[in-house]
């Protein structure tokens, strides 16, 4: 087996990633089956409240390594997709977080704070920003002197739902371009 | 001792350039407007930046209006767009305008128009062109670096229900952006077709 070192690493990974993909399910499964029977033990005593927790919210943390995207590449045909390859092979990891219909709590607050002033540190340029009432859609990216884009953060927020999607890597620029002509 | 003082005097004026050029032509003023303003409940913003131009820039397409576009692109340095207004989009239904009740604006689109008109320093802007109807003014601004190439055009509609901002920053062609006013969805630029060949 040639590298078997990567087999391996991408094992553990493989078990890391199914464990905590495996604990969010799990929490908020028993964050549902908590919410209903706490909303049947209060009743129509307060409607509001009771309203309140049957409202079903959704928090989603996912983080795909670079591994499984190089893989998925492998098996996407050079002939036909060439661009959608070459991406997929220089994405080094993707995180995608999904918060929809919780209330705020002070521990996202926190960590979305941290990743503006991370983003504020590094000097991201933005690229797009646009904001109306609730709805605010930002989406920045890292460039490297050879104009590679090596980290993209896209964060959507409209009607109680947040989505934020990172990427790392070295995406060449115009290959992301070309891909996106071949869409459109 | 005098190195030094001369050293930091040069420090100071490249910092305060570099500051400068970092805005990309806007007038301060014009600039912290927006910034007070961007953030506030209510307003719409807009912000498309020299990356993004840049990016699209090199987009190649088939389609006839969106070469148009790109091309223009491929010169532009920033767009900012700022609404306050009555008018808000269906959410459920993006082609569809809602209309909010008057009393709920807090500001006064029409007194935010002439606040803005304000800050614009005369010496450097000039006219292009002013429209008024049924109670909405409409007008048109530039900066030109030098003769005959425009460096930033200003869009400023106000009446009692709607004020509109925009800034389009770069080396801007009046006639390619008349072209394109149509697919620009914003209140005021369909004005711009009304522009004669010499572009003014």
């Amino acid at each position: 087996m040639k590298r078997p070192h990567i087999f391996i690493l991408s094992f553990f990974l493989l078990i890391l990633f199914q464990s905590e993909i495996n604990a969010q399910k799990n929490t908020v499964e028993s964050t549902e089956t908590n919410r209903s029977l706490i909303a049947e033990a209060i009743g129509d005593d307060a409607p509001k409240l009771r309203d309140r927790i049957e409202k079903r919210g959704m928090f989603l943390s996912l983080w795909i390594p670079g591994i499984w995207l190089k893989t998925a590449g492998l098996f996407v045909p050079k002939d036909e997709e060439p661009e959608a390859r070459e991406l997929l092979m220089h994405i080094s990891s993707v995180r995608l977080l999904v918060r929809e219909g919780l209330l705020p709590n002070k521990r996202f607050n926190r960590k979305f704070a941290r990743i503006n002033k991370r983003m504020q540190r590094k000097k991201f340029e933005n690229l797009i920003k646009v904001k109306s009432d609730d709805d605010n859609i930002t989406v920045d990216i890292k460039t490297d002197k050879k104009d590679r884009v090596r980290q993209a953060v896209i964060m959507v927020e409209s009607e109680g739902t947040f989505v934020l999607l990172k990427t790392r890597g070295k995406i060449d620029i115009q290959k992301l371009i070309n891909l996106v002509e071949e869409e459109i | 001792m005098k190195k030094l003082i001369a050293s930091l005097f040069l420090f100071g004026f490249l910092f305060s350039n570099s500051q400068a050029q970092l805005k990309a032509g806007t007038s301060n003023d014009i600039f912290d407007f927006y910034e007070e303003y961007a953030g506030k409940e209510g307003f719409t913003t807009v912000y498309i930046s020299s990356k993004m131009f840049q990016l699209l820039g090199s987009m190649e397409l088939d389609d006839e209006d969106a070469e148009d576009f790109i091309e223009i692109a491929k010169d532009l340095k920033g767009i900012r767009i700022l609404y306050y207004g009555e008018y808000e989009l269906d959410k459920d239904d993006l082609e569809e305008i809602d209309v909010r009740k008057k009393e709920t604006l807090v500001y006064n689109p029409a007194k935010l128009y002439k606040e803005v008109y304000a800050k614009i320093p005369k010496n450097k802007y000039e006219d292009l062109m002013v429209v008024k109807s049924d109670g909405t003014d409409v007008k048109f601004m530039v900066q030109e670096s030098r003769p005959g190439v425009i460096e930033e055009l200003l869009m400023l509609v106000g009446d009692e229900s709607n004020f509109v901002f925009m800034s389009i920053v770069g080396t801007i062609d009046l006639k390619k952006i008349s072209r394109i006013a149509n697919s620009i969805d914003v209140d005021g630029l369909e004005y711009l077709e009304n522009l004669d060949d010499s572009g003014k």
